[in-house]
């Protein structure tokens, strides 16, 4: 998994090189997605599927149409906005909270004793099995889908940070010391840098599962979100309504992931995670 | 001196059994702390109302009496478990068989990966609960829709994983292996399967949490039986001993599900170690 060649000197032949493959990569995305389309166009016009789903072209008019008009109480990007805040609002939370626990958890003896069987204990509940406790104690608000989301996804982030302080190279550790080093700059110059690249792993999953619990949240009790707009057309059987809501989720999903991605390369060069 | 003791912890991971015993004392009192609290807000000092939060000694007697009573959801605890384990059987079992192979042809034969490639790659962004509503649409709320989201939910993760593990088959190995004379459907057997096994079985264990997961999402949407249903129901008619009984039981599985999967793991993966 590990880089085996890094070359830091771009040619520009390279630079071209990359930059085509960029662009080859997302003409194929572009493709795949025209297939898609075509099969789905297709099966509805010459299939009985077109009794039963809305043929696409009548799906991008109605997703075109909530840019303009509103959809319940807004028009499509007020909804991705507003479900991107419960995300973002959970996220920032949960990493910043999860990766303090899960230092904890790997670093000290006493903190692991303390605070380990309690986080085994939430650890195998499915993120979403927290909505019916969430809206109980908290009501349907704000707070109660960001504490949902915090509670349901902090889990892997935990794990993967306490796991990065435990898998620390213990070599490192006493070179650091033998040369003279603080306990403290044992924790932050090697230990907390070199469990960067586990951290990340768990902020990765972590994302994802955000992403697929607050649409969980809104699909089960909100006015508005994403979310919402898939049970409500559900709700009335009008199934274009449903894809139209499914395509800004699947698009929210690409930026989502390439947002990570490139933080994770920013931060950790020198790993490179195989995808 | 206690700062040292702390950092100790990461030269010197083995516990004495003297320290063994301390610490074993000190996870039991936290978990007792826990339940003391969690039993003071509630039957103590009453912070919320009974039909908000209840005790750990009243979520116990509710899952006790939940084994053998009906009430109020018209099914016993066991008849919940077996449903919502039925669904995720059944649709693990289909995605799982269909997702491995699919990935092993994707990452092993560029014209599969070039037709079915992009069409996937836009399809698995859209989280396994984002298809929840047009399956109800589509199947109706009965056993089918449901079956057919966990099985978007195991395929993707399954076809990646699979898809990431033959990838990454050493050149040299594969190299080698041409050398001594290997015909393609020999690299692929007993060269690239085998040394993508690990990634498999990740993919596979990934795709059961996931599926646990959904299926609590589907059942918390639409159902009228399963351990989601139990939990969706308990919350609306304002029983929360009875939704933390759910939760403790959704946990338990899951628990299980993963113990039994990495006991087979550890005998069909000798030697390898996972992630």
């Amino acid at each position: 998994m590990i880089n085996e060649t890094v070359n830091n000197k771009k040619t520009s032949n390279e630079r071209l090189k990359k930059i085509f493959s960029a662009f080859n990569s997302s003409l194929q995305g572009l493709f795949g997605i025209f297939i898609l389309f075509l099969i789905w166009y297709l099966a509805c016009k010459l299939t009985s599927v077109g009794e039963l789903l809305a043929d696409p072209i009548t799906v991008l008019k109605l997703l075109g149409s909530w840019f303009l008009e509103p959809i319940g109480r807004m028009t499509l990007p007020g909804h991705i906005l507003i479900s991107m805040r419960r995300v973002f609002t959970a996220y920032i939370i949960l990493s910043v909270v999860g990766i303090f626990i899960g230092i904890i958890i790997g670093y000290s003896k006493l903190g692991r004793a303390l605070l380990n069987p309690l986080y085994e204990m939430v650890r195998p509940v499915p993120g979403v099995a927290w909505i019916p406790v969430t809206i109980m104690l908290f009501g349907i608000g704000e707070d109660a889908k960001v504490f949902l989301i915090i509670l349901g996804c902090i889990s892997g982030v935990i794990l993967q940070a306490s796991r990065g302080v435990r898998l620390v190279d213990r070599q490192l550790v006493g070179a650091a010391r033998v040369l003279g080093a603080s306990e403290g700059q044992v924790f932050w110059k090697v230990i907390l840098p070199s469990c960067v690249p586990s951290i990340f792993v768990g902020l990765n999953g972590a994302l994802a599962s955000s992403w697929s619990c607050v649409l969980a949240a809104e699909m089960i009790s909100a006015f508005e979100g994403v979310g919402w707009i898939i049970t409500a057309g559900a709700s009335r059987g009008n199934t274009a309504q449903i894809l139209a809501g499914m395509i800004p989720i699947g698009v929210m999903g690409v930026i989502l992931t390439s947002l990570i991605t490139w933080a994770e390369k920013k931060l950790c060069r020198w790993t490179e995670r195989s995808e | 001196m206690k700062k040292k003791q702390i950092g100790q912890s990461i030269l010197s991971p083995v516990l004495t059994k003297e320290e063994k015993r301390k610490y074993f004392i000190i996870s039991c009192l936290s978990i007792v702390a826990f339940l003391l609290f969690w039993w003071s807000i509630t039957d103590v000092f009453h912070v919320y109302k009974p039909s908000q939060l209840r005790s750990p000694i009243d979520v116990i007697t509710a899952l006790i009496e939940k084994t053998y009573t009906k009430a109020p959801d018209n099914a016993t605890l066991f008849e919940h478990i077996g449903e919502s384990l039925r669904i995720v059987g059944l649709g693990f079992l289909v995605g799982t068989v269909a997702g491995i192979p699919l990935g092993i042809a994707m990452a092993w034969n560029k014209t599969v990966d070039r037709i079915v490639g992009p069409v996937f790659n836009v399809l698995r962004y859209i989280p396994p609960i984002a298809w929840i509503p047009i399956m109800i649409v589509i199947l109706g709320i009965g056993r089918s829709s449901k079956v057919a989201v966990i099985f978007f939910a195991a395929f993707f993760c399954n076809v990646l994983n699979s898809y990431t593990g033959i990838k990454q088959t050493k050149d040299v190995h594969i190299w080698m292996a041409r050398t001594f004379g290997a015909t393609r459907g020999q690299l692929l057997w007993t060269v690239a399967v085998p040394s993508a096994m690990p990634f498999i079985m990740t993919g596979i264990k990934a795709a059961l949490g996931g599926a646990w997961g959904s299926v609590v999402a589907a059942e918390l949407l639409a159902s009228n039986k399963g351990l989601g249903y139990m939990i969706q129901n308990a919350r609306t008619l304002g029983r929360p001993d009875l939704v933390l009984a759910g939760i403790i039981c959704i946990a338990m599985i899951n628990f299980i599900i993963n113990g039994v999967f990495e006991a087979v793991e550890k005998l069909l993966v000798k030697g390898v170690r996972t992630r």
